[in-house]
């Protein structure tokens, strides 16, 4: 089998790490699967990946680097990249193709993803969450369904309008907590402590803590402790949304 | 016993939401059902009808999620990743991190102390639940690893 340029592997790698990084993997897992590509490829890589870079060095030729934004998930993409590499490893997909592929979708920045209507149907079942069974009567988890919804879509199109983080977080928090007191003012409900609970739960940052104690914990301290600060960022500026509407009303 | 049944229902409901919006593959809804389900209804039964502490119970719930997350991912061919993230939402201390907001606009600062320190306590400990779960698991690859040349 001929082997390929070392510049060629080396950019294949680099846009394998980028897109691996948005769309929300350990680091870990990242160097891992680019040095197992590498390999496959047949050379020998030594990489780095710190929270929003990726370092390359090929066959101690050439080094490179590419940078990356925090932020965004994608689990689609991971599965995607890992399939790939998992198959050609085994040889059940030539080098070729896997070059071909990795091409397309970091053209498109994207793979298939799910349309936004089946998005806030999935935030409105996240609002309803089984820890608030016992503290309050059944028909209020509609309420929470429809709270969380609006709740999500706000936060999905401002994050579409404006790139400025945790701005979109803030503003959704605070109409959360504001829809919450005009259903209590319309006595629709006793009191709107559960409805706000439910309703903030699909805007938890899950894939930032998760990762952050995952990487922490196979003492990759650098990103770990940058993906932790950045959940407590965002769970802040929600709550600071929510104690604003709280305040004010 | 209607109740069981409901929590088994939202829980399995609210784990595929959270994959919904992180775009998780079509493949793996169901098996992050049945993790999140599963976690969950144990930690619930273990702190209402067992009594066990709260913190104990989010320890074991984390670990039911990482022992599943890895056989299943081994199984299936997925990232473990993507079986966690989903799991995890239900666990996560979401009224305690309200009410210390709420403390904290209340003028009610010593109360407002101490629900953030039941929060940070339990995140700790769904952590520890989740690394217990994978030093099990290589202890016992490790154990398996080191008798096999003997043989």
């Amino acid at each position: 089998m001929r082997k390929m340029s070392y510049q060629r592997v080396s950019e294949i790698c680099l846009k394998t790490g980028y897109l691996l990084i948005n769309g929300g993997a350990e680091s870990y897992r990242i160097e891992d699967t680019i040095s197992r590509i590498g390999y496959s490829l047949g050379h020998r890589v030594n990489c780095y990946v710190t929270v929003t870079a990726v370092f390359i060095e090929v066959d101690g030729e050439t080094s490179k680097f590419i940078k990356s934004n925090l932020g965004g998930t994608n689990l689609q993409m991971i599965d995607d990249i890992n399939t790939m590499s998992r198959q050609l490893a085994s040889h059940t997909l030539s080098p070729k193709d896997f070059v071909h592929e990795i091409d397309k979708i970091y053209q498109d920045k994207h793979t298939t993803d799910f349309p936004f209507y089946l998005k806030a149907f999935g935030a409105g079942l996240v609002s309803m969450a089984p820890m608030l069974i016992s503290t309050m009567p059944l028909y209020y988890f509609i309420y929470c369904f429809i709270v969380g919804t609006i709740g999500y879509a706000i936060s999905y199109y401002l994050s579409i309008i404006s790139p400025l983080p945790y701005v979109d977080l803030f503003i959704s928090g605070f109409t959360i907590a504001l829809l919450g007191i005009i259903l209590k003012d319309f006595n629709l409900i006793a009191n709107y402590h559960n409805i706000i609970i439910g309703a903030v739960m699909p805007l938890v940052p899950g894939v930032a803590i998760t990762n952050a104690f995952r990487e922490l914990v196979m003492r990759h301290a650098l990103s770990g402790a940058v993906k932790l600060l950045d959940a407590v960022l965002v769970a802040s500026s929600i709550g600071f949304g929510i104690a604003t509407a709280l305040i004010i009303f | 016993m209607l109740e069981l049944l409901l929590h088994i229902i939202l829980s399995a409901a609210s784990a595929i939401g959270f994959s919904l919006i992180t775009n998780a593959p079509h493949r793996a809804a169901g098996i992050i059902g049945i993790t999140g389900s599963l976690s969950w209804t144990a930690f619930w039964v273990l702190k209402t009808y067992a009594h066990v502490n709260i913190l104990i119970a989010n320890m074991i719930g984390a670990l039911i999620i990482g022992l599943l997350a890895y056989y299943l991912s081994r199984k299936y061919r997925l990232p473990e990743n993507i079986i966690y993230i989903p799991c995890l939402v239900n666990l996560v201390p979401g009224g305690n991190a309200y009410r210390t907001i709420l403390y904290m606009v209340q003028n009610r600062f010593i109360d407002s102390l101490e629900q953030a320190i039941t929060t940070f306590l339990i995140a700790a400990f769904l952590a520890v639940g989740l690394f217990s779960a994978q030093y099990l698991i290589s202890i016992v690859r490790g154990i398996i690893y080191f008798r096999k040349p003997k043989m």
